[in-house]
């Protein structure tokens, strides 16, 4: 039934003292406060209703308890089991901030096993952004949807794109996994997926972990956008990307040069050489404006020494 | 000045166009946060803390603005806003509220009394006036998202600057709203609200600087006009 209906769109004839917060003070309240008599609190001390819904207890996050979600893709692809092992589930990883070296981003090439894959499990929410690092000028020299070069920098201010309730950033710790996720595997480590994030399990519940490189789901949500990079497409979700493969959807190194609209919530903006760029899951997006609208492209960069 | 938009229409509308279902989901912890949360705040005689808040009204226009709250029990009141739209202050001392523009050198005083909820109440409805994130302020808090909203839930942990926050969600089929609260003072550090059809609008605001119990003297609370300042009217809203 419904309890309350609000009609307060005479709110929105506000005056000019509160244009700037007109969503601060949103909820309809049942009382001004007590008047509370010698009562020196701030509102006259808190007050609940005797009257309140029912409530729900939340079960132990114990996973003997909870039933594990159906599994898929428990076996890497072929391509991935000769690729050497760097899972390392407790060592917050550190390395392969510093793209120099590691990577082949060029042209069409969306082969990623030549890259030097970390899959380390990064429970550490403070990025270690190696800032000692500089935009790869080698690739000036070619070409991005058959423009030479990377586009010219043109700054826009970093805002994190809201992806919905179910999206989180790295790091981010839950106690309890949905009954949606599914258990997705890669070099032996399985990963709890649900709605494009990646978890693993910590104490008492589960932390948010980079999606792992040619790891393999078969679905991305329904916001992945469809990124187009020298005639090949790619899927961006999340602030990662993806190649469509025959089973799934396959995580891929962000391929160089790609333009992308939004960045996730969990990213940093970092000066490097005067320009800022927003560094997020070991990519690089460069601020740039693309037909009016302020977009980002990934770069590569190379170490400063 | 009336100052309407299609977003806050919009807004407003999915905001406060909801409805609560008796088959709402409530998880009891996240209730229990939340009560904490309010009786934290319920228990404090004095406090002031700093206020950064962005409202994103689609992809074009943001509002950025930092408020400094005092606030002493039962009734004085000030809060300093700078940001986007200007510099503003507002006084109450029990027995006056006053506004005054900095930009425009302008200012009104209200006869009010009351306490400080009391007063935020009565110059929200007869004026518009929204303080900066003063649902948490209201006694009833816990009771208020829980009519607002079909689903409370706790998320789970987050850190944000160095503070180690849980999360709470509330969502309605319109609106998701998460607060963050501070685990070691049970006091709020953050809340953001979104309307559910992830469009670009947004709403944010961050504390920080909390200080609990500060001894506040009663002239932070006083407004005097400035020389030359003129005298502009508060408009109801209509």
């Amino acid at each position: 039934m419904k309890r309350y209906i609000y009609i307060l769109l005479t709110v929105l004839l506000t005056t000019g003292i509160s244009a700037n917060d007109i969503m601060a003070q949103r909820m309809k309240h049942s009382s001004g406060g007590r008047s509370g008599g010698a009562n020196r609190s701030v509102n006259g001390g808190a007050s609940r209703s005797s009257n309140r819904p029912q409530t729900t207890q939340r079960a132990k996050p114990s996973t003997t308890n909870r039933s594990k979600p159906a599994t898929h893709n428990v076996n890497p692809k072929t391509s991935d089991k000769s690729r050497p092992s760097t899972a390392n589930k407790t060592k917050p990883s550190t390395a392969n901030k510093n793209k120099s070296g590691n990577n082949n981003r060029s042209g069409n090439n969306i082969n990623v096993n030549n890259r030097k894959t970390n899959v380390n499990v990064n429970n550490n929410r403070n990025t270690n952004v190696n800032v000692n690092v500089r935009v790869n000028t080698r690739h000036n020299n070619h070409y991005y949807n058959g423009r030479r070069g990377y586009s010219p920098y043109y700054y826009h201010p970093y805002r994190p794109y809201y992806y919905g309730p179910r999206w989180h950033p790295v790091g981010f710790f839950v106690a309890t996994m949905v009954t949606t996720a599914v258990i997705v595997s890669v070099n032996s480590q399985p990963y709890y997926y649900d709605s494009g994030v990646y978890y693993v399990e910590a104490s008492g519940g589960y932390n948010v972990v980079p999606p792992p490189v040619n790891i393999v789901v078969v679905e991305i949500p329904d916001d992945k956008v469809e990124v187009s990079l020298n005639d090949v497409t790619y899927y961006y979700y999340g602030g990662s990307f993806y190649s469509k493969e025959a089973d799934g959807y396959k995580v891929i190194v962000a391929p160089d040069g790609a333009i992308v609209a939004n960045i996730p919530d969990g990213a940093e903006e970092v000066e490097i050489e005067d320009q800022k760029y927003v560094f997020y899951n070991d990519t690089y997006f460069q601020p740039i404006t693309q037909d009016g609208k302020d977009v980002y492209q990934v770069v590569a960069m190379e170490s400063a020494e | 000045m009336i100052k309407t938009t299609t977003y806050y229409l919009i807004a407003a509308t999915l905001f406060f166009v909801s409805c609560t279902s008796d088959n709402g989901k409530y998880e009891q912890v996240a209730v229990n946060h939340l009560d904490k949360l309010s009786e934290t705040i319920g228990n404090l005689n004095s406090c002031s803390y700093t206020l950064n808040t962005v409202v994103h009204k689609g992809a074009e226009s943001e509002f950025i603005n930092e408020h400094d709250v005092y606030m002493r029990g039962p009734d004085k009141m000030h809060v300093h806003t700078n940001g986007t739209k200007g510099q503003k202050g507002f006084w109450y001392d029990g027995s006056n509220f006053a506004y005054f523009s900095y930009d425009k050198n302008t200012f009104d005083t209200i006869s009010a009394t009351g306490n400080i909820i009391t007063v935020i109440d009565q110059l929200h409805n007869k004026f518009g006036i929204d303080f900066p994130a003063a649902d948490f302020f209201y006694p009833t808090l816990t009771d208020d998202i829980l009519d607002n909203f079909n689903e409370v839930i706790l998320v789970g942990d987050e850190n944000i600057d160095n503070v180690d926050c849980v999360v709470i969600l509330a969502s309605n089929d319109n609106i998701v709203l998460k607060i963050w609260i501070e685990k070691d003072s049970d006091l709020p550090h953050k809340m953001s609200i979104k309307p559910s059809d992830k469009s670009e609008s947004s709403y944010e605001a961050v504390f920080s600087n909390w200080r609990i119990n500060p001894s506040l003297p009663d002239m932070l609370f006083e407004f005097e006009p400035p020389a030359n300042s003129k005298r502009e009217k508060l408009q109801p809203k209509k």
